[in-house]
């Protein structure tokens, strides 16, 4: 056997050079970069309890769709993803197709958090956020949308209020855990999360980041790193680089008991699918989901598999319920060019079919009248 | 301020002058030498002036990387400092994995002086390779990452020598008084990694039936808690350490064979005349490969297992040296981690009953105002 490079002595220094070449113009951009902007489209804070904040989108459209959604973001890596560049902006795109948004944000977890149950997130913060939503736009029922942990955040939230949702829709969300197609659903069966719990209380984001990293070792730790080397001649290309890497390690931690409930009752035990899961005192039963569903799922998403993704809609009661899949992986779903030309409109569309409003329902009700139906029931 | 800005910018245009100027000078003398010394048989990158092109490319990364390094941890922004830092390991690990390659090529191909037979060649370029790759994959695996997960990853990669280590500083006496240790050593030695897990395996088996009994006897006396706490704090650390060494021993095996499919790929790509014509295409060859081969293992139940293990025993060690380290505190004046978790979980009760409280005295309210609502029409 001979020696490739040997031979190639010549053809290795010119690579080199150029290597470099690019380094110094890299390291010029990178000198120059200003403070990068992520999720700059307007928003109004409208609520906050905690450390949760509830966001209102200003819309773009003069008659926005007459019935809000509501975004439910993860746990894990902030909400801003939706929203990270403006010119790929999920949020703005749907904005400026007449939809009318708001947020949660889910904020940073400290030490004295590492008692926040999944009860607390649902049934506290969660619901809370789509009262105010349904006080503001006076409505009874609002629209859902759960993205990734927050679609099975809102996939719960469904089955136990589904008299406050007109329409549901999950992005990427993991239901059925017993999948062996994700290396996370394969390694959460022997992670020692209550031992993490009663060690750390609040779990890292850098603890969550190094097996988010390790999934794909030499893509995510060196070639992409490599990728920007070869790809730094243009200054956007750097800064929306940037801007991605500061949101795959932007990771609040996670709240202890939150995240033992998460991994023991879902990853482990595959509770939620089986109708078995309880959020505090009440269970879970995915029959009770009845309105229209719209299920988005990635088809090469190697955080969450399709097949976590899809039995969703067996499992639920909803007559109107569909798929859309996208090409392309977990995060790409919010950030690629197809997201940008297909998912968008696809959202936008089954949304605004689904929230027209007969008159006498956009009227609303009052404050008073709703506080006594909740108090009834 | 006006000054400062411009003699910033001046100084980064000074700065980056220099290092084209000098990597023009790189460029040139190694598009230079090849050709000045074709013909002259013996001679090595080594012998070239400078060390090898490589050399040169690795000390301006690191001359880059403390520089910058230095520079950033001053700066506010953060975000393009880590990135930099970033980039420029990954160039490294790309001029690395270049260095390691052409060297065992070179021996692989017969073209060191007073070139050998095939067997001795292969022995030879197997050695270098269970020397060097590990070096290399150890430099993978500390990667440049933010300071906690250094630590973590780092240890996993280190761990070989930390063992070694280990063992000449405080284990070594006792091991060997050990009968079967120096076999077992040489085997170590000769299977890599996994003769490391082995030895560390047998040795703890070992010391458990030993030395482990005698340390763990209850202490007695007024230093008795103290000293229980520091005992489990050492079982923790041997056990942290068994837990590692299998885990990165894994990780090793994995790379050392990806590697080896990098080398039969090529061989196949060479006798077909596709053997990759640049750099760029081995490395992406490499990397893919390597990519492949530890998605294998880490789908394994087994990876799951090893993976489980060595996270337990973190926390393990982890819980263990906190109550070490609370057990010293407690005389100072300043809150432990247990109080204040005590004092989290009250103040997380209390606030939970105050708004279970606030929205009855809400609901009471409406209930209130809907009953006298209702009874003032009732009344008109």
């Amino acid at each position: 056997m001979r020696n490739p490079f040997v031979e190639n002595m010549e053809q290795f220094v010119k690579e080199m050079t150029e290597t470099n070449q690019k380094l110094l113009k890299l390291t010029d951009i990178l000198m120059n970069l200003s403070d990068i902007d992520v999720g700059t489209t307007p928003k109004d804070l409208v609520y906050e309890e905690d450390k949760m904040r509830l966001f209102h989108y200003k819309p773009m459209v003069k008659t926005p769709c007459p019935v809000p959604m509501l975004v439910t973001y993860a746990l894990v890596n902030r909400q801003y993803m939706m929203d990270l560049q403006s010119d790929r902006s999920l949020i703005r795109n749907l904005l400026g197709l007449g939809l009318d948004i708001y947020i949660i944000d889910w904020g940073y977890p400290g030490p004295g958090d590492r008692y926040l149950t999944l009860d607390d997130y649902v049934n506290g913060y969660m619901n809370n956020a789509v009262d105010i939503v349904r006080e503001r736009s006076k409505l009874d029922k609002i629209n859902l949308v759960g993205v990734c942990q927050g679609g099975t955040f809102s996939v719960i939230y469904a089955a136990l209020y589904p008299e406050k949702l007109r329409n549901l829709v999950v992005m990427v969300a993991p239901i059925d855990f017993d999948t062996d197609d994700g290396l996370l659903h394969v390694w959460a069966r022997d992670l020692p999360i209550d031992n993490m719990v009663d060690t750390l209380g609040v779990i890292p984001g850098d603890i969550m980041n190094v097996g988010f990293v390790m999934l794909k070792p030499f893509q995510l730790m060196l070639d992409k790193y490599m990728g920007l080397i070869e790809n730094c001649d243009k200054k956007e290309v750097v800064e929306n680089f940037v801007r991605m890497e500061k949101w795959i390690f932007d990771s609040p931690g996670q709240a202890g008991e939150a995240i033992r409930q998460f991994v023991n009752d879902l990853y482990k035990n595959n509770l939620l699918i089986k109708n078995k899961l309880k959020i505090g005192e009440q269970p879970v039963d995915l029959r009770r989901i009845n309105m229209p569903l719209l299920n988005i799922f990635a088809e090469q998403d190697h955080l969450v598999p399709p097949s976590a993704s899809k039995p969703l809609n067996d499992a639920v009661s909803s007559k109107d319920k569909s798929f859309f899949s996208l090409r392309g992986g977990h995060i790409g779903i919010y950030v690629s060019s197809q997201s940008q030309t297909e998912l968008a409109p696809a959202v936008a569309e089954w949304i605004t079919l689904r929230s027209q409003l007969p008159k006498k329902a956009v009227s609303g009700r009052s404050k008073k009248a709703r506080s006594a139906k909740n108090q009834a029931t | 301020m006006a000054t400062e800005h411009k003699w910033g910018t001046d100084f980064f245009e000074a700065w980056s002058g220099v290092q084209t100027n000098l990597m023009r000078l790189w460029a040139d003398t190694w598009f230079g030498f090849p050709k000045a010394t074709e013909g002259a048989e013996g001679v090595k990158e080594s012998t070239r002036p400078w060390g090898t092109a490589g050399d040169i490319y690795n000390q301006w990364l690191n001359m880059c990387q403390e520089m910058f390094g230095e520079y950033w941890k001053r700066a506010p922004w953060g975000v393009g400092g880590q990135t930099f830092e970033k980039t420029l390991w990954g160039a490294q690990t790309y001029t690395k994995l270049y260095e390691f390659w052409a060297n065992a090529a070179n021996i692989l191909s017969g073209t060191s002086p007073g070139g050998k037979g095939i067997p001795e060649t292969y022995q030879e370029f197997c050695d270098f390779w269970l020397k060097n790759y590990n070096e290399l994959l150890r430099g993978f695996f500390t990667f440049p990452l933010f300071e906690p997960l250094r630590g973590l990853l780092g240890s996993a990669a280190e761990l070989p020598q930390m063992y070694a280590d280990g063992f000449s500083k405080f284990f070594r006496p006792w091991m060997e008084a050990m009968q079967g240790l120096p076999e077992k050593a040489a085997e170590a030695l000769k299977k890599g990694p996994q003769g490391y897990a082995d030895v560390y395996r047998w040795w703890l088996q070992a010391y458990e039936q030993t030395w482990g009994r005698v340390l763990r006897i209850p202490p007695l006396g007024l230093a008795r808690e103290t000293m229980e706490r520091v005992q489990k704090g050492n079982e923790a650390l041997l056990n942290y350490y068994a837990a590692m060494t299998d885990y990165s021993s894994a990780l090793y095996r994995v790379g050392t064979e990806a590697m080896q499919k990098v080398v039969t790929k090529l061989g196949e790509m060479y006798n077909k005349g596709q053997a990759p014509k640049t750099y760029k295409e081995f490395y992406t060859l490499w990397w893919t490969t390597n990519e492949e081969a530890v998605y294998e293992l880490f789908k394994s139940p087994e990876f799951s297992r090893l993976l489980g293990q060595v996270v337990d025993n973190t926390m393990r060690l982890r819980k263990r040296y906190d109550d070490i380290m609370e057990e010293y505190l407690k005389p100072l004046p300043v809150p432990t981690r247990s109080e204040m978790n005590d004092l989290y979980k009250t103040l997380y009760l209390l606030k939970k009953e105050v708004r279970k409280n606030t929205k009855q005295v809400r609901e009471l309210e409406e209930k209130l105002r809907t009953t006298e609502t209702a009874l003032g029409k009732e009344e008109s």
